[in-house]
């Protein structure tokens, strides 16, 4: 399912998982209902996350239609929207790897081709900040990691 | 029964996207009943040896201090069932299971036979009664029929004779008194 | 004396070793391919390989298939190192120790892992001295089916596995440590179900390109082979 999955799977090929294997396995099973619980709740409020994001960003950006059409914000509004989502997901499989593989790294590329890299830099810094107003702490520390990276791969 | 299917195409189709109430449900399902997998890989571990004995057992006196090479490989395959079986039903994935592929060599030593007798065998036909709950039997019944239906499916292949190398150099106690040629013979 | 307890605490038990699932292993940070045994493999598209087949055939017309056979024999050797490399190490045991049936197999399933179809072998004519291979849903000859543009219908079609008729040859020189040589019979590019290749000595083999382009069909070529005995040609 995860990177541990794959892992396990190709290390432990004709064999019984040792002692440690499985207790990490359990370990990481155990994990999933809450992280189910919590990915539910992150899905129900994306809207008003993304409301509060862009409420904040649109101020800074006010150019941003001139220079890239009338779709602009609503371009904008999706693209975190996906962000978010393949966050959400690396967070229910607690992995990574699965979001810098299946999202950061070709989204690291747009945004450097595209020159856009500046100019999105404030609004990962305003997700972060937003999560308090919208999630319990428990929430918001389970997503944190994974925006963090996006940040930390997409604008610094 | 337990739902089965495979996580990894689950969630590669809803890349991008969010996981549907359903597949959430299932994924919590799994976590509780992890346990009880593990329980279930634990008796594979223990019961494997005597299992296995069990099957050769039905197939014929077997002197299991002294396997024939056939015996030896086909021992050698039947564990490996096992064990892929048991990782996949903790991990609650069956693709593994679906890749299976049962050779022309497995055929031959009819790999594909001996795993009826080894799950009729899990099921408990042994004097002591069954080893399995039912519960766990329903548990590990799908990811079981999974690797039979994947090794059956290499059937039609089967139609091709075994190679004749194949019973010369894996069972050389019962080759016919003509031993086929090696590949090196073949060619003078 | 090996007990049926020895085997099972074998610390791995050795299974497919080509199985995908164990055997590809992609770096997506790197951009590397490799196999279980370290070695780099790359995925490339079939245009490509129609391109080279149309190139080929553009640029040096009828040697296209000496240059495809000769490329497969090069090929078939480094192959045939690595395939030896990987399973014996795989099942720690040196190639020749390996039951034959396990080797075959495996030579199957790494076939198949390549995506380039489903090889079965057949030894039943192997007393004549002489082995049949046979591949189903060939992604070589798919990409040679391809690479004719429709000007090109008037052109003779003949079996196109050129390479892996190379291959085949090479492979089976080195399994058997004799000079072999493969003619292929029948191919998918033409219709047929399935691709046929017939692997022996050049002496055995000598007559058949000439009755496959005559139109002969597989079994009988492979009769005429069989009721000709060695050496009386």
């Amino acid at each position: 399912m995860s990177l541990m999955f794959a892992d396990l799977l190709q290390n432990t090929e004709g064999r019984y998982l040792h002692p440690d294997e499985l207790k990490s396995l359990h370990d990481y099973v155990e994990g999933i209902p809450k992280r189910v619980r919590i990915y539910q709740v992150l899905q129900a409020k994306e809207s008003a996350l993304l409301d509060r994001v862009i409420e904040k960003f649109q101020p800074m950006l006010p150019n941003l239609t001139r220079r890239h059409g009338v779709l602009a914000w609503e371009r904008c509004r999706r693209d975190l929207s996906m962000v978010w989502r393949y966050c959400c997901m690396a967070m229910l499989l607690n992995d990574e790897d699965y979001l810098r593989d299946k999202l950061l790294y070709w989204l690291e590329t747009i945004l450097k081709s595209f020159k856009m890299r500046d100019e999105c830099k404030p609004v990962y810094k305003l997700m972060l900040d937003s999560l308090a107003h919208v999630f319990t702490a428990e929430e918001s520390e389970m997503i944190r990691p994974y925006l963090i990276l996006a940040k930390t791969m997409l604008v610094s | 029964m337990d739902d089965i299917y495979s996580w990894p195409e689950r969630i590669a189709d809803r890349e991008g996207d969010y996981l549907s109430p359903d597949d959430l449900q299932s994924l919590i399902r799994y976590a509780l009943s992890f346990q009880e997998r593990l329980d279930l890989y634990q008796v594979f571990q223990q019961q494997e040896l005597d299992w296995i004995q069990e099957v050769l057992n039905q197939q014929g006196s077997v002197d299991t201090a002294d396997l024939s090479p056939a015996q030896r490989l086909l021992a050698r395959q039947l564990a490996l069932c096992l064990r892929s079986v048991g990782l996949s039903l903790l991990m609650g994935d069956p693709s593994q299971l679906q890749q299976w592929s049962c050779g022309a060599t497995e055929l031959y030593l009819g790999l594909p036979e001996a795993l009826d007798q080894l799950w009729a065998v899990i099921q408990g036909s042994q004097q002591n009664g069954p080893i399995l709950t039912d519960d766990q039997r329903d548990l590990l019944s799908p990811y079981w029929q999974t690797l039979q239906a994947a090794c059956s499916s290499q059937a039609p292949e089967a139609e091709s004779s075994p190679p004749p190398p194949v019973v010369t150099e894996v069972e050389p106690a019962h080759s016919s008194p003509e031993p086929a040629l090696t590949l090196m013979e073949m060619f003078v | 004396m090996t007990t049926l307890q020895e085997i099972l605490q074998e610390q791995i038990l050795p299974g497919h070793c080509f199985s995908p699932a164990y055997y590809i292993r992609p770096d997506i940070h790197t951009g590397i391919l490799e196999s279980r045994g370290g070695y780099r493999l790359a995925a490339f598209p079939m245009p490509l390989l129609e391109a080279l087949y149309s190139g080929l055939r553009y640029e040096t017309g009828q040697a296209a298939r000496v240059i495809l056979y000769n490329c497969g024999r090069d090929w078939g050797e480094e192959f045939f190192r690595r395939f030896e490399d990987e399973l014996s190490r795989y099942h720690n045991q040196p190639l020749w120790e390996l039951p034959m049936g396990i080797l075959l197999d495996a030579l199957s399933d790494l076939w198949a892992t390549h995506g380039w179809g489903r090889l079965t072998l057949d030894f039943s004519a192997g007393d004549q001295g002489v082995v049949q291979a046979r591949v189903r849903n060939s992604g070589f000859a798919l990409a040679a089916r391809n690479s004719f543009g429709p000007e090109e219908t008037s052109i003779p079609r003949e079996p196109s596995g050129h390479l892996e008729s190379g291959v085949l040859a090479s492979l089976f020189s080195l399994l058997s440590g004799r000079e072999l040589v493969c003619v292929q019979t029948t191919c998918e590019s033409l219709g047929a179900d399935q691709n046929r290749f017939l692997i022996g000595t050049a002496q055995r083999l000598h007559n058949c390109e000439e009755w496959v382009r005559k139109g002969m069909l597989h079994d009988e070529i492979l009769d005429r082979l069989v009721a000709t005995p060695e050496g009386s040609r």
